[in-house]
């Protein structure tokens, strides 16, 4: 089974250390939400695993599907979702989606078609063709999600993913999201615990600057978001 | 009662943010910033401390302000036109028909406190809810008292270093004062009738300009002034200036009672400078941004899709649909060399000894066209419009910002940008050798070959050039501000290498020999660094 170790990782911004030594272990099979305030540092995190931006200090390693020979943490093991999508403009949607298998082709043999992938978000034939320019916040973010698919990279960072999406659209990603975990490590942050109980296995919080897991099992308490709660107002008196 | 309340609060959000930009400003000198930590605009007796320096340096900064106009802009100017052979007036005379035009005639048609939006008024009006008629008269307090003290100071000082009166000094800052209130008033009034406000009209206030130079320093120097100083004593002129005042100020804190419901204008944040400054930093990315119209969808063929793969596909695709923005800029270039060579051609049949005597030396205009070929590279402007249209987003994903990827695109891109920029030198060596075969002149010479091969790679310089130094530095941010101090050396040390050029007077194969030399070495360490440096380099801001 492969893993992803994060091993103390520290970011400071301006002399304000936003993550301070963040540690924790990831698996390959299962959907993590991690959750956290505003502010705490998801964003900053997944840029830091990304290669985005440096961190000041840590790093992130992954093993094979073996779990053994752990690497340092590669830009082409991760897959990385924007709240924010950014895509080129000047291209259209069918365009980019080409660029993007031509260039996975090489590393990928279960690459289907451009239509079959544009179907399994459930992208209209009429805007397949359209620039990105125009696209919605929403068809850009299934443009992203469309990334992964193709280039099925071991590790998915989702930020705040699926609050673009309309319900339909939703739960058809929340179902790929689901198909796909068996082969990958899936981390995304959330606001939204409904969510977070619904598609994830495990909860990890960050919380002043520091990574922990939660109990599995509290998931499917009925006081799930209130201890929760708890625990994210614990972390900031603490703080 | 109540406006002293108001003003405390103007003047406290006001001191309120000039220390916390002290704190800013001292964190951003370099070493010694670090030692105040951000919480330092929490630190409540830090800034006790900064707010009689706020207030001293605030007022001291407004009076060096108004001097520094009254001096440079009316004293300096009035000193040095009365010191013109041809004028025989004396400065001071100058001086007060210049005070009265400049600060008593055309400042109130430019200037309205009344509608001037600032963060402070923004903030009081809209988020503190005060009420907009009682700020803007505790804003025109503000603005106008000390207004009136410093000019008063200042007026009296030059009056008398230029050899005038103290009473005349008096008497002129008076009647400015007025004219500001009445100007200041007609604003009012003129929103009021027709919605109009002056000072938005960027047309008129251009055309003011026109005329108030004419009027102040044009005039002057023709020899012609109003004699000012004999008017102050004229009781119909004080009285006329008192009642222009009397009614400003009536209308502005008795009579109108429209500023409750003329807030949204007053408060328009559009008009912040701010906000200004922002929408001029935007025209750079609006330089280079694609239009609808550079984007037609349908013109892509089944066949061009299949012809290219993965980046070079991306390349196609990206090159295609900003033809307008790169492509252009080669037509015109090419332009200027057809009007360049029909030009010499007309030379040519006009004055024939002429034309020929051009054709046996054009290739010394060699160190010239290093200069003007300097201003002719396509290079950096594809920098900006790659970077904006297609790098800053890519940029953003893993695979982008991969080292093969890099240099893969960084190649791809030096040919394509490479064969675009060899158009415009190879119309001009075209030009070049047709124009010596009409003229009878040999062109087929050592002289023509160097002149031919150094502008060929001169054009290949100048495209890797800024190219290397978009992969080495990558300076742009989102709205395209450059931010690397190392890109703006480069490219100042190429420009006065090439400005450099200008300054050499003999031409032929030893500047050939040197300018190839140089350019090719340029160009081999640049592709060396490029390959080495790049993929730690390139890399969004």
């Amino acid at each position: 089974m492969m893993k992803l170790f994060i091993e103390n990782i520290t970011k400071s911004y301006d002399g304000k250390e936003v993550l301070k030594g963040a540690s924790m272990t990831f698996e390959q099979g299962k959907i993590y939400g991690l959750i956290g305030r505003n502010g705490a540092g998801k964003t900053t995190l997944f840029n830091c695993l990304s290669d985005e931006i440096k961190a000041d200090k840590g790093k992130a390693r992954i093993t094979d599907a073996h779990g053994r020979y752990a690497h340092l943490l590669d830009t082409n093991d991760i897959g990385y979702v924007f709240s924010t999508p950014v895509l080129p403009d000047f291209l259209t949607g069918y365009e980019f989606l080409k660029f993007y298998i031509d260039i996975n082709r090489g590393s990928r043999s279960d690459i289907k078609s451009i239509d079959e992938y544009f179907d399994m978000v459930q992208m209209p034939k009429d805007d397949r063709f359209r620039l990105i320019k125009g696209y919605s916040h929403g068809m850009k973010s299934k443009i992203q999600m469309l990334c992964f698919i193709i280039a099925k990279p071991p590790v998915i960072l989702l930020d705040e993913p699926l609050t673009a999406f309309d319900v339909v659209a939703s739960l058809e990603m929340k179902r790929i999201l689901k198909d796909m975990k068996r082969d990958h490590i899936i981390i995304f942050s959330t606001h939204i615990l409904q969510l977070a109980t619904n598609l994830c296995d495990e909860i990890v919080i960050l919380n002043d600057g520091k990574l922990s897991q939660i109990d599995s099992y509290m998931l499917r308490r009925k006081d799930f978001e209130e201890r929760i709660i708890e625990l994210l107002k614990d972390g900031d008196e603490d703080a | 009662m109540k406006m002293l309340n108001t003003i405390k609060v103007i003047q406290k959000i006001n001191i309120a943010v000039r220390t916390n930009l002290y704190i800013y400003y001292f964190r951003r000198i370099p070493l010694i910033g670090q030692l105040l930590n951000p919480s330092a605009y929490n630190n409540d007796s830090l800034k006790g401390m900064l707010v009689p320096m706020a207030i001293i340096l605030g007022e001291l900064f407004n009076f060096l302000k108004k001097t520094a106009y009254l001096i440079l802009v009316v004293a300096a100017p009035a000193f040095f036109i009365a010191q013109m052979k041809h004028i025989s007036i004396s400065a001071v005379d100058i001086w007060f028909y210049l005070l009265f035009i400049l600060s008593g005639v055309f400042a109130p048609l430019q200037v309205s406190e009344v509608f001037k939006v600032t963060n402070n008024k923004v903030t009081c009006i809209k988020y503190l809810k005060i009420d907009a008629r009682e700020y803007t008269h505790s804003w025109l307090l503000i603005r106008y008292v000390p207004f009136f003290v410093y000019f008063t100071i200042v007026i009296i000082g030059v009056t008398l270093f230029l050899g005038g009166r103290i009473t005349d000094a008096l008497l002129i800052t008076v009647i400015i004062l007025c004219l500001r209130m009445a100007g200041e008033a007609f604003h009012l009034w003129l929103y009021g009738k027709t919605g109009v406000i002056l000072t938005r009209k960027s047309a008129i206030n251009v055309m003011l300009i026109v005329i108030m130079l004419i009027a102040s320093y044009g005039v002057t120097m023709l020899g012609y002034v109003l004699p000012v100083s004999k008017y102050l004593y004229n009781p119909v002129v004080i009285i006329a200036a008192l009642i222009c005042g009397g009614i400003g100020v009536y209308m502005l804190f008795i009579g109108d009672e429209k500023y409750r419901s003329d807030y949204v204008k007053i408060t328009d944040t559009s008009f912040l400078l701010s906000n200004a400054v922002k929408q001029s930093q935007t025209h750079l990315v609006k330089q280079v941004e694609v239009k609808d119209k550079d984007l037609d969808t349908m013109a892509l063929s089944e066949e061009f899709h299949r012809k290219y793969q993965g980046y070079n596909y991306l390349h196609a695709v990206f090159f295609k649909r900003h033809k307008r923005l790169i492509l252009n800029a080669v037509y015109t270039r090419l332009t200027v060399v057809a009007i360049a060579f029909i030009s010499v051609v007309i030379i040519r049949f006009v004055d024939s000894q002429l034309g020929i005597a051009i054709s046996q030396n054009m290739t010394r205009w060699l160190p010239f066209l290093v200069f003007i070929m300097y201003f002719m590279s396509i290079g950096e402007k594809s920098c900006r419009v790659m970077f904006n249209n297609c790098d800053f987003s890519l940029l953003h994903y893993g695979f982008y910002r991969n080292r093969n990827t890099i240099l893969n695109n960084f190649t791809i891109r030096l040919k394509i940008l490479s064969k675009y920029s060899l158009i415009v030198p190879l119309a001009t060596i075209l030009g070049t050798i047709t124009f010596s075969a009409m003229c009878g002149t040999p062109w087929l010479t050592l002289d023509m070959l160097a002149f031919a091969l150094t502008i060929i790679i001169l054009s290949v310089f100048f495209v890797v050039h800024h190219l290397s130094m978009y992969y080495l530095s990558q300076p742009y941010t989102k709205e395209l501000k450059i931010k690397n101090p190392f890109f703006r050396f480069m490219n100042w040390f190429i420009y006065m290498l090439c400005f450099a050029c200008l300054q050499i007077k003999v031409a032929g194969m030893v500047f050939a020999g040197i300018v190839m030399a140089f350019t090719i070495s340029y160009i081999a360490v640049a592709l060396v660094a490029v390959y080495r440096f790049s993929p730690r380099t390139f890399r969004l801001k």
